[in-house]
């Protein structure tokens, strides 16, 4: 089961470094959430505790729910809906994250430091969702396909956290959780003001500031 | 765990939450302003008897668990409260004059009252957590909190530097998590960790014990992660942006001591890799690296800027770069970069507030622009020449003094290449950045630009600022010595 779910999310990658409808990718990055969200119950599903049910649950709720939910919005808002000019091309960066898989997966044999033994599969899943969210970010002008780069590099950090350490002081995951909601919730807000500075939110827009 | 229990700790997290809340009932500027400054004062107030309370028994000071405050603690707690009553003292006179203009309106003083309390609350709370879960918590929230305060100011180029800003700074900061995972990761390893993973004193105790290897990926994640934060080249490209786009109150918390948290944290790890298996030398060394890049990168662009807000940003990427420089020289480096952290903080703040007035005054930051300053606004003109003075290493101010020991103790570590290095960073600095200054200072003042009345905050600010890099230029008392030192220790490991 931890298996499928981490090969999906690899799919998942590769699908949103190739998307170039935004509405596409902000279902695929909701996906993306929940799967990680579930890998993350179906893991400690044997040692499930009341306090792991929650947050797992909470995680879900804000991976699939909230965030995509926020994107939608700011996408209707600034009325963007496609990746027009990309500083790379689609097969460049699908390309680039077939490589990204490899480093992940190579990153993973040579520092192969989960402790909770769930699946091999984990760590390098990890890495290339991380690299995968890096790139996504690096490659897209748009500021919403960025937003959808940093949720990305945030599911990748969350199989990690959920490989690495199972005992985090539950203030500590819940002052995580808020935390993240807010860096996305001004992310986006920022977008939508930058929209209506500028009358499209085109990454271009923002690059008068050099030097 | 060993400390003196107080529950100075919980009081000193309750003041910004209490002074954003009274802010956002008052109706008046002024009154708003003066609240935040009056929680400012008792923030100080219970800082210092947080030092009081270390100095009689040198001992740490706890509250339960997760809260504890040790000399490393107390300096940045001090450095923190000094820099962000400077910066409240002299928003009063700014955005008062801001209002009357119509630049900004009242709406965007609560909105700079409530988030300002919250970015201070986020940074008391990297300071005194001893848990690095929690201490991540409050880095992260710095940036969240701060974000609208660049774009006070609504204009296309504040919100690109805002969407820089939080998005370079995201990404840092969730590497920055994923090296908190991985050094728990290490710590819940060692038999009877994985009941408090992330507890820094734990953390430390067990130091000796931990997977060599997985503390050292751990520290890289770390330190480019709140490296990031701190403006380390090339991690650094959003702070120019964020620094000149920003009201200068919000700019001298940025350079004064916001960027300072980022380093503040890696010191915490590096006490941590001092334990680890041929940990200390490695982490030095990254630091090091790191320091030099940024003193290099930080005094050419120094040189090109046409812009004083961006100058000074580049110079702070300069200063950053001297204290990681410090901390990986090691012994009475790591004293020198904690001290010359003291200066630069006072120095920047000063150099910030006097930018800002000068700035709204001239109408342009654009350093062609502003001349003679020292004869049409003698305060501020005064603040401005001073603190350049001090930021480019002139004696007799404290700068030049820790600037000098961070270059002695390379030479006594042997590390030739590296002081070379240095001293060509610092030295570019010093000639871009005086061929900028003394126009500034001494050129024929612009016509028609002149300080009316001075506010009596600005005495306040230039003359506690100026006083102070002057006096620890010449003199080092005895308390303060005892304070750096002890922090000294925590970072090197000492115990």
């Amino acid at each position: 089961m931890a298996g499928l779910i981490l090969m999906a999310v690899i799919l998942l990658n590769l699908s949103l470094l190739g998307g170039r409808m935004l509405k596409g990718c902000i279902s695929r990055v909701a996906l993306q959430g929940f799967l990680t969200a579930l890998f993350g119950i179906a893991v400690h599903s044997g040692t499930m505790s009341f306090r792991l049910m929650g947050l797992g649950i909470a995680a879900m709720v804000v991976k699939a729910a909230v965030f995509p939910w926020f994107l939608t919005r700011a996408m209707r808002a600034t009325e963007e809906t496609e990746e027009r000019r990309p500083f790379m091309g689609v097969t460049l960066s699908m390309s680039l994250g077939i490589i990204m898989v490899a480093a992940g997966f190579y990153l993973g044999r040579v520092f192969p430091v989960g402790i909770v033994e769930i699946s091999r599969l984990a760590l390098p899943v990890s890495y290339t969702t991380i690299l995968s969210g890096l790139l996504m970010m690096i490659a897209r002008r748009s500021v919403l396909f960025q937003a959808t780069g940093y949720l990305v590099l945030e599911n990748g950090i969350y199989i990690a956290g959920i490989t690495l350490v199972s005992g985090f002081p539950f203030l500590v995951e819940l002052g995580v959780l808020l935390d993240v909601i807010a860096a996305v919730l001004v992310m986006l807000v920022v977008v939508m003001q930058i929209d209506r500075a500028s009358n499209g939110q085109d990454g271009d827009a923002l690059s008068e500031l050099k030097g | 765990m060993t400390g003196t229990p107080s529950l100075l700790i919980p009081v000193l997290l309750a003041v910004p939450v209490m002074a954003g809340v009274l802010s956002m009932l008052a109706r008046r500027a002024g009154v708003i302003l003066g609240i935040l400054a009056g929680g400012t004062c008792v923030i100080a107030g219970i800082v210092f008897s947080l030092f009081l309370m270390w100095s009689s028994g040198q001992a740490p000071i706890v509250s339960g668990m997760w809260f504890r405050v040790d000399a490393l603690s107390l300096l940045h707690l001090g450095i923190l409260s000094g820099v962000v009553m400077m910066a409240t003292v002299f928003s009063r006179g700014h955005f008062v004059r801001e209002l009357e203009s119509g630049a900004i309106t009242l709406r965007d003083i609560r909105k700079f009252a409530l988030l300002w309390s919250g970015a201070v609350l986020s940074m008391i709370v990297i300071l005194v957590s001893n848990n690095l879960g929690l201490m991540w918590v409050g880095l992260e929230s710095t940036t969240v909190t701060t974000a609208f305060l660049v774009s006070l100011h609504r204009t296309p180029h504040s919100l690109e530097a805002t969407w820089k800003y939080i998005i370079v700074c995201s990404v840092g900061i969730a590497l920055a998590f994923m090296g908190t995972l991985l050094m728990g990761a290490a710590a819940s390893r060692v038999p009877g960790g994985e009941l408090q993973p992330l507890m820094w004193t734990r953390l430390v105790e067990v130091a000796g014990l931990l997977d060599p290897s997985l503390a050292r990926i751990a520290f890289i994640f770390l330190l480019v992660g709140y490296g990031t934060k701190a403006g380390l080249v090339p991690m650094h490209t959003w702070l120019p942006d964020a620094h000149s786009q920003a009201p200068a109150p919000v700019s001298a918390l940025f350079s004064g001591f916001m960027i300072n948290t980022g380093l503040y944290c890696i010191m915490r790890y590096q006490a941590i890799m001092a334990g680890v298996p041929g940990g200390a030398e490695w982490s030095r060394g990254l630091l090091a690296a790191f320091g030099i890049v940024s003193i290099l990168v930080g005094a050419i662009f120094i040189i090109f800027q046409s812009n004083l807000k961006r100058f000074l940003a580049y110079c702070s990427i300069e200063h950053m770069g001297i204290i990681a420089l410090g901390l990986g020289l090691g012994g009475s480096g790591i004293f020198a970069a904690l001290f010359h952290s003291l200066n630069h903080s006072t120095a920047k703040t000063l150099a910030f507030c006097s930018a800002g007035r000068l700035g709204q005054a001239h109408g342009i930051h654009d350093m062609a622009e502003i001349r003679g300053t020292l004869r049409s606004f003698p305060v501020w003109g005064a603040g401005l020449w001073i603190s350049l003075l001090a930021l480019f290493g002139v004696a007799p101010l404290s700068i030049f003094f820790t600037e000098f020991l961070v270059a002695r103790r390379a030479m006594e570590a042997g590390r030739f290449l590296v002081l070379t290095a240095m001293l060509a960073g610092v030295g570019l600095a010093f000639i871009g950045g005086m061929r900028k200054a003394i126009p500034m200072a001494m050129g024929s003042p612009v016509d028609g630009v002149r300080e009316g009345k001075t506010r009596t905050g600005a005495y306040v600010v230039v003359g506690f600022s100026s006083a102070i890099l002057l006096v620890l230029g010449l003199y080092l008392p005895g308390p303060l010595t005892g304070l750096i030192s002890a922090a000294a220790a925590i970072v090197e490991g000492v115990r």
